[in-house]
C-alpha cells in the first residue's frame, strides 16, 4: 500500500505540468499562481510535500481536493455507495449466473443445455464490457422507451435509501452488463471442474449410498469443485475495478470509477492518491477474505 | 513399404482423439506440431475463425483500397452529404454502406482503418507479454530460490493491481502522450504475469524428468538445457497462450480507446467510436451496431481458433481457465 503510494507520487512528480496553473485559471497572474502554490504545499520542495503528505496519510487524512477543496474523505464518502451497490450486486450476480450455469453444463455434458452453456459464454467472454453495456442501452432501454416500456432507466443512480425499487431499477443494467462478461469465464471454469470432481470416486460413494443428485451435485461434488472458482475470484477483483470504472462510465452512474476517471484529467493528486490507495486496499482485503473462504471451503487448505 | 505396413495405413482411423498419437507413430513419425495442425485443418470451427480473422486482416491491410471504392477518407467530414440538414449523421444508404457517423464521416472506412489499430495492439502486445512472460516463467522455474520467490512475489503484486487505473494514471502522467505504444506497454505489463506462471510451472515439471538428467551428465551447460531441451516443450503451451491473450488484448486496447486513453480522437479506432457513439446511440444506432459487430466478430473468432489450437495440441486439456494454486 505504501509502495502503491509512493509509486502514485513519484509517477505525479516526474511528469511536466502545474497544478496550480489548472486551478488558477488561464488569466491567472504570477501573484495569484504564487499564492495557489504556497496554500497547496507546492512551493516546497518535493521530498517535503511527500513526507508531509505520508504524515497526514497515516494519520487518516486524505487531504484535499485540488479541483474544489472538498475533503477527499467527502468525496469518496459520496460515491462509495454508488460503487458498492454496482460492485457487489454485480460480483454476486456473476458468481451465481456462472457457477449455475457451470454446474447445469458440467452435469449434463453435451447435451442441449451444456452447448448453450458453452456457446452463450463464449459470446460473453469474448464481449466488451463497454460494448455490452451500450449494446442493452440501445436494445433493452431505448428500444423498448420507443415502444411505450419504460421499465430500464438509462442512467443515473437513485440512493437504496430514497427508494428500494428506484435503486434497483436503476442498477439492474449495471450489474448485468458488469456480470454477464465476467460470468461467462466462471461459467466455463466451474464447467470445466465440476466434470473432474464428477469424475471421482467419492462422488460414487455418494451416489452409491442413494443419496438424491441434487445432494450429491450441489453438496458433495460442487464444494470441491469451486476452489478454483475461488482462486479465479481473487486474481478477479482487479477487473471488477476495471469493470465499475467502465460500467458507471456507459451508464452515467455517478461512483468512485467516474471519480477517478475525471479527478486524473484534472490532475487532482489527493485524489488520485486517495483513490488508488483505496483501489489496493479493496484488492488486498479482498483476497485475503478469499483466502478465508477458501480454507472454509476446502478442509485441506489451513490457514497458517 | 511392406505388404504389412499397408494394412496397418488403411486400417488406421482419422488422427483424432487422444489415441492419434500411438495410431500417427505406427504410419511414420510425425512431430506433435504435424499432428496439431492435422487436427486444426478438421476443425470446422476453426477453419472458420480463421477465415473470419483473415478477413478483418484484409479489411485492415486494404483499408486504403476501400476508402477509395467508396470514395470517402477515414478523417474526411461529408458535412453535406453524411448528415441530415439537422445534423444528424444519416443511416446506411448506397454512399454510406453503414452509415455515417456524427461528423459525416464514413463509419465502413473508419471500421477498416480501426482493424489496424486493434490488430496491430492485439498482436503485438500479446507477442511481447507472451515472449517476455516464457522467459521469465522459465527463468522462474529453471533457477529457483532467489529468482523464483522474487518473480513470484512481482508477478503476484501485478496481478493484484486494478490494472485500468494504473492505465488512466499512467497516461496522465504521461501528460497524453504515448499512443499506441502506451497501449501496447500497458497490456503487455498486465499480461505476462499469467504466462510466466504457466511456463514455470511447466519448467518445474519437465526440469525433473530423466532427459534433462542426460543432458546435464553429457555436459550440456544451463543455457543449451533451456533453450534445447525445455523449450520445444513449452513452445505449444505458450502457443495457445498466445492465441488467447490476442482477443483479451483487443478488448483491453478498446477499452482504454473507449476511456479516451492511447489513440488520439481524429484516429479512426473501434474503441473510441463506441466511446462518441454512447452520446448517439438514440438517433444512429449504426454508429454502435456495427463497429461493435466488427470489434465482437473479431474477439470471437480469436477465442475460437484459440479453443480450437489448444484441443489440437492436447485434445485432453480443456481447462485453461483453471489455475491451480
Amino acid at each position: 500500500m505504501w509502495l502503491v503510494a509512493t509509486v502514485v507520487f513519484i509517477l505525479y512528480f516526474v511528469t511536466p505540468h502545474d497544478p496550480a496553473r489548472l486551478i488558477a485559471g488561464k488569466d491567472a497572474t504570477a501573484q495569484m499562481l504564487a499564492d495557489v502554490r504556497i496554500r497547496l504545499g507546492l512551493d516546497q520542495p518535493i521530498i517535503q510535500q511527500y513526507f508531509s503528505y505520508l504524515g497526514r496519510l497515516l494519520q487518516g487524512n486524505l487531504g484535499y481536493s485540488y479541483f474544489n477543496s472538498e475533503p477527499v474523505s467527502t468525496i469518496i464518502g459520496e460515491d462509495l455507495p454508488v460503487t458498492a451497490s454496482l460492485a457487489v450486486g454485480g460480483a454476486v450476480l456473476w458468481l451465481v449466473i456462472g457457477v449455475l450455469a457451470g454446474v447445469l453444463a458440467a452435469t449434463k455434458p453435451r447435451s442441449i443445455a451444456d452447448r448453450t452453456v458453452t456457446g452463450l459464454a463464449l459470446f460473453f467472454y469474448s464481449m466488451p464490457t463497454f460494448l455490452l453495456g451500450e449494446l442493452f442501452l440501445l436494445l433493452l432501454f431505448f428500444r423498448l422507451h420507443l415502444l411505450g416500456f419504460d421499465f430500464f432507466p438509462g442512467s443515473g443512480y437513485v440512493g437504496l435509501t430514497q427508494s428500494v425499487g428506484g435503486w434497483f431499477q436503476h442498477m439492474i443494467l449495471p450489474w448485468f452488463t458488469l456480470a454477464l462478461v465476467t460470468g461467462a469465464v466462471y461459467a466455463r471454469l466451474t464447467r470445466g471442474s465440476m466434470l473432474d470432481v464428477l469424475g471421482e470416486d467419492y462422488v460414487r460413494t455418494a451416489r452409491a449410498k442413494g443419496l438424491s443428485e441434487r445432494r450429491v451435485v450441489y453438496r458433495h461434488a460442487l464444494r470441491a469443485a469451486i476452489t478454483p472458482v475461488t482462486t479465479q475470484f481473487g486474481i478477479d477483483l482487479g477487473t471488477l475495478l476495471g469493470g465499475v470504472i467502465v460500467t458507471e462510465t456507459v451508464y452515467g452512474l455517478p461512483g468512485l470509477g467516474q471519480e477517478i476517471y475525471n479527478s486524473i484529467s484534472r490532475q487532482d493528486l489527493p485524489v488520485i492518491i486517495a483513490l488508488v490507495l483505496l483501489a489496493s486496499a479493496f484488492v488486498v482485503t479482498a483476497n485475503i477474505v478469499v483466502d478465508a473462504v477458501y480454507a472454509l471451503l476446502d478442509p485441506r487448505v489451513r490457514l497458517t | 513399404m511392406s505388404v504389412y505396413d499397408e494394412m496397418l495405413v488403411d486400417n488406421v482411423p482419422e488422427p483424432e482423439g487422444p489415441g492419434a498419437d500411438f495410431s500417427a507413430s505406427a504410419i511414420k513419425a510425425r512431430s506433435p506440431w504435424q499432428l496439431a495442425f492435422e487436427r486444426l485443418r478438421h476443425d470446422r470451427v476453426a477453419v472458420a475463425s480463421a477465415v473470419v480473422i483473415v478477413l478483418i486482416a484484409g479489411l485492415a491491410v486494404f483499408a486504403p483500397v476501400v476508402a477509395a471504392i467508396v470514395g470517402h477518407g477515414p478523417d474526411t467530414q461529408f458535412h453535406l452529404t453524411g448528415l441530415t440538414p439537422e445534423g444528424i449523421p444519416i443511416g446506411p444508404s448506397k454512399h454510406f454502406l453503414l452509415g455515417a457517423d456524427e461528423l459525416g464521416r464514413d463509419i465502413l472506412v473508419r471500421i477498416c482503418y480501426g482493424a489496424r489499430i486493434s490488430l496491430l495492439v492485439g498482436v503485438v502486445a500479446s507477442g511481447l507479454a507472451v515472449t517476455g512472460g516464457a522467459i521469465l516463467g522459465m527463468l522462474a522455474g529453471y533457477m529457483g530460490r532467489l529468482v523464483d520467490t522474487t518473480l513470484a512475489r512481482l508477478i503476484d503484486v501485478v496481478l493484484a493491481m486494478p490494472y485500468l487505473v494504473f492505465a488512466i494514471a499512467l497516461w496522465t502522467a504521461l501528460g497524453g502522450q504515448g499512443g499506441i505504444l502506451l497501449d501496447v506497454s500497458v497490456i503487455a505489463f498486465f499480461s505476462f504475469g499469467a504466462v510466466a506462471r504457466i511456463v514455470r510451472g511447466q519448467v518445474l515439471s519437465i526440469k525433473e524428468k530423466e532427459y534433462i538428467e542426460a543432458a546435464r551428465s553429457l555436459g550440456a551447460g544451463t543455457l543449451r538445457i533451456m533453450f534445447v531441451d525445455i523449450v520445444p516443450n513449452v513452445l505449444a503451451q505458450v502457443i495457445v497462450y498466445f492465441t488467447l491473450l490476442v482477443p483479451a488484448a483487443i478488448v483491453f486496447e478498446a477499452t482504454l480507446a473507449f476511456l479516451g486513453i492511447g489513440t488520439t480522437p481524429p484516429t479512426p479506432d473501434w474503441g473510441s467510436m463506441l466511446s462518441e457513439a454512447l452520446n448517439y446511440y438514440e438517433v444512429a444506432w449504426w454508429y454502435v451496431v456495427f463497429p461493435g459487430l466488427a470489434l465482437l466478430a473479431t474477439t470471437l473468432a480469436f477465442n475460437l481458433l484459440g479453443d480450437s489450437v489448444r484441443d489440437a495440441f492436447d485434445p485432453r486439456y480443456s481447462r485453461i481457465f483453471t489455475k491451480e494454486k
